[in-house]
């Protein structure tokens, strides 16, 4: 376990240099530069920014400065558009919203998802099974900006239950986190189904079955347990996603998260703001996949770590 | 593995997103006395940094500069000073400051304040885009571009309440230039302590009516009353939240629900449908769009294609059916409405004189004519705009103008480079005078963007700055537009209009060519 650990990290952080090498040039390459606005610096202004944020210098030395700055100071430098603000400031300041609404739609996602499913799984063909695996297929197929504009027609406007958008109240969270976790939900039932129902064939089933086990604590002892195997891969990069926001959902209901960051820094030419969501986002997918490995270990023996 | 430990790792999965969910939830807050929608989210506070109209308005109720503008007239009105007092030559002027000027801390607010805060400004290296609106100011130009040092610009404190500034020419817009929000002062100890992180609400020390009380990233500011400031006991509204929302529709919906009681920027989708509403004000703001040419390249290097385009624009159909926030055809760059300013007539015609023109330049019913690219930024509404201007073209003059949408900075850096052939450009006026517009296309000004250089204008422009008689001024201004217009790197389209759906029960609001809204001046029946 040790050693797996260890060989992970490893992996992790090279992958993140890997990403921001890529990222920074890419970002230098796309035309366009972040003070370029409608209202023309004169030269020398224009010179003086570039030199505050160590644009003017060879592009190598910019790169190993930064490089150095981010991996081995964990600075992410100011944000080139939100002037007054570094960028360690601004991760730290909406990625916890983010997550707690990603958090709230996956947790929702969890507990709707697998009973559905299993639910599914317990009655294969029967009208049940087929009500419900109708039912996931639209969910998983109306897009999410659709749910969400219907969400607040439906629950803001024909019945004023919940406010439009905002993020000041525990309400506020209800019709943003069902958008974002309905989706997810379908996805987590159906991948529950067929592996329940793969399960529900294999030899270890119908030995339980017939040493007498009642069918009920066949389906949630075993076969659930080896069913769960193909959601909990699913889960790791679902959840770097969901828990690092949803550009529709945060949009719709006007949650001050990072999800719009991965688009708006890109087109402000936010070189470090993107940098840094990136990063965060890399990171977080691997870290999540590790976790996944060790989860998937635990439920599954047979499972190995490499 | 002992059995406890898989119930407990799929628990501590659990763990995970319900710690995430408990740390970031939402911190609940009072509701403010009046809410708004800022079109955009503030970038920053800091006077010198801010660039667009919005965080101009927060500026504005932050920070208080020698002068304000009614909104009503546009007329400057002292705010931090007290009076002025102009020399005989125009070139000088002595702001007395008002002894009840005070900082949030409540320190006076003194010459040396604003000293500070206008070298400040005027530095290269504090990179403000507003730097060069200071160039009047004697020696501030070569300040700011590095030939001379601070101690050149001619800019004094002699007493705590007497801020001097000579100028190199007159101007007589110079007043509005000073209530620009750029030229309010800030606090030097504190910019001096804290670097660029001055502006955090527990370390802001501010002049104006409002102070920060405080910023979340992509949600709002919370301004509530400064109790130090000379207007405090006229100022109606305590806590004012303005609202960072991405989506306009989310802001009308907003709106719609009585959770704001002011957008500005509403969605095109439906403008048209609340149109009529008693709440719905509509007015035109001091911008103009307009085309601009790239006039380096055939076949756009000929004057007499872009005025054949010029005269084929269906500017009254576009205003009509396509702009919906109460635009107005333009025929000139500067938009009417200045005072003491009379724009030039753009060129005259109808669509047979563009027709004469465009078989004069060689291209008879558009016989001929390539295939042009209409460059213009990637958003919902210009897009509307490029398709219906496309369309027109091609039907008045048989010309293809293809749109081409690109990102917003590639857009611009295109047209930095001028690799464009057409793109639909917007310019809005900082301050109420022609030059504002007119200084767009000097052949050295960076926003130029067409290549197109003429010594006449410059010089008439340059003749123009150092004019003192506004009468004969405003005359200069006006040639140098009527040749602007003339030669074409530029045909207008239309005055920007702007919508703002304020709540009926907001009292105080006034729309004006600057789109200020003073928020002192709101109050709630």
């Amino acid at each position: 376990m040790l050693t797996y650990v260890l060989r992970k990290l490893l992996s992790v952080a090279l992958l993140l240099v890997l990403v921001f090498t890529g990222a920074f040039f890419l970002m230098r390459l796309a035309p366009g530069g972040p003070f370029d606005a409608e209202r023309a610096l004169p030269p020398a202004i224009e010179r003086s920014i570039a030199a505050r944020f160590q644009l003017d210098q060879p592009l190598l030395v910019q790169y190993g400065s930064y490089l150095a700055d981010v991996f081995l100071r964990g600075d992410l430098r100011p944000s080139f558009s939100y002037r007054d603000t570094s960028v360690n400031q601004i991760i730290a300041e909406t990625l916890p919203r983010s997550a707690a609404l990603g958090a709230a739609a996956l947790l929702l996602a969890l507990f709707l998802g697998v009973p559905a499913g299993l639910l599914a799984a317990a009655r294969r063909g029967h009208a049940r099974d087929l009500l419900l695996s109708a039912l996931f297929a639209l969910a998983l197929a109306v897009p999410n900006f659709v749910l969400a504009t219907l969400l607040v027609l439906l629950f803001s406007f024909v019945l004023p239950w919940f406010p439009v958008a905002g993020f000041s109240s525990l309400r506020h969270l209800v019709l943003p986190a069902l958008a974002l976790g309905v989706p997810l939900a379908a996805a987590i039932a159906r991948l529950t189904r067929a592996g329940v129902l793969e399960a529900l064939a294999s030899p270890y089933i119908r030995t339980a079955r017939a040493k007498g086990l009642a069918p009920g604590a066949v389906l949630a002892r075993h076969a659930l347990r080896a069913g769960l195997v193909p959601v909990v891969t699913y889960l790791g990069p679902a959840c770097a996603a969901i828990l690092t926001g949803s550009l529709v959902v945060e949009k719709i209901f006007a949650i001050p998260g990072m999800g719009s960051f991965f688009v708006t820094s890109v087109m402000n030419r936010d070189y470090t703001l993107a940098m840094g969501v990136l990063l965060l986002y890399f990171g977080l997918l691997a870290v999540l996949n590790a976790l996944v490995d060790v989860s998937l270990h635990l439920i599954d023996p047979r499972v190995e770590l490499q | 593995m002992p059995s406890l430990a898989r119930p407990a790792a799929l628990l501590l999965l659990l763990l995970v997103p319900l710690g995430a969910f408990l740390a970031g939830r939402p911190e609940p807050l009072p509701r403010a006395d009046f809410t708004f929608v800022l079109p955009k989210e503030n970038a920053t506070v800091d006077p010198a940094a801010a660039t667009s109209v919005a965080d101009g308005w927060i500026v504005q109720a932050l920070f208080e500069g020698l002068y304000r503008l009614d909104p009503s007239t546009l007329a400057p009105l002292p705010a931090a000073a007290e009076s002025t007092e102009l020399s005989a030559d125009g070139l000088t002027y002595a702001f007395r400051l008002s002894p009840r000027a005070r900082w949030s801390d409540g320190r006076p607010v003194t010459a040396g304040d604003f000293l500070y805060s206008w070298l400040r400004l005027l530095d290269a290296r504090t990179g403000s885009s507003y730097a060069s609106q200071l160039w009047v100011i004697a020696g501030a130009r070569e300040f700011s571009t590095g030939a001379a040092p601070a101690s050149a610009v001619g800019l004094a404190a002699p007493a705590p309440d007497t801020f001097v500034v000579h100028l190199c020419a007159p101007c007589p817009f110079f007043l509005a230039l000073a209530a620009h929000f750029s030229c309010a002062p800030v606090r030097q100890d504190l910019i001096e302590a804290y670097g660029d992180a001055w502006t955090e609400p527990d370390r802001i020390v501010s002049n104006g009516p409002y102070r920060l009380e405080l910023r979340r990233i992509r949600d709002r500011l919370r301004l509530v009353r400064n109790e130090q400031h000379a207007r405090a006991s006229a100022t109606r509204l305590r806590v004012i939240d303005a609202l960072a929302i991405d989506s306009k529709a989310t802001a009308l919906n907003l709106y719609l629900t009585g959770d704001a009681d002011w957008v500005n920027a509403l969605p095109a989708a439906s403008l048209r449908r609340l149109h009529g509403r008693p709440d719905l004000r509509l007015n035109t703001v001091l911008a103009t769009n307009f085309l601009r040419f790239n006039v380096t390249a055939p076949p756009l290097d000929d004057a007499r294609v872009r005025r054949a385009i010029d005269l084929a624009i269906d500017r009254e159909a576009l205003c009509r059916f396509v702009y919906q926030s109460g635009e107005a055809p333009a025929r000139s760059l500067v938009p009417p409405a200045l005072p003491g300013y009379v724009p030039a007539a753009g060129a005259a015609g109808g669509i047979e004189a563009a027709r004469a023109l465009l078989a004069e330049a060689g291209f008879p019913g558009g016989r001929g004519f390539p295939e042009l690219e209409l460059l213009h930024a990637a958003d919902e509404s210009v897009r509307a705009v490029a398709e219906a201007l496309s369309a027109t073209l091609q039907q008045a003059l048989g010309v293809r103008l293809r749109p081409a949408p690109q990102e917003f900075k590639v857009y611009l850096d295109s047209q930095k480079q001028l690799r464009y052939q057409v793109s639909l450009g917007m310019w809005i006026g900082d301050y109420p005078d022609p030059a504002t517009f007119l200084d767009l296309f000097a052949s050295d000004a960076g926003a130029n963007r067409t290549g197109w250089k003429s010594a006449r204008y410059d010089e008439l422009l340059r003749q123009a700055g150092a004019e003192g008689d506004p009468a004969r001024r405003a005359a200069l201004l006006r040639k140098a537009e009527e040749l602007l217009l003339r030669e074409g790197p530029i045909a207008p389209i239309c005055f920007r209009g702007q919508a703002n759906l304020v709540s009926p029960r907001v009292t105080g609001f006034t729309t004006n060519l600057l789109d200020l809204h003073p928020l002192e001046l709101l109050a709630l029946r």
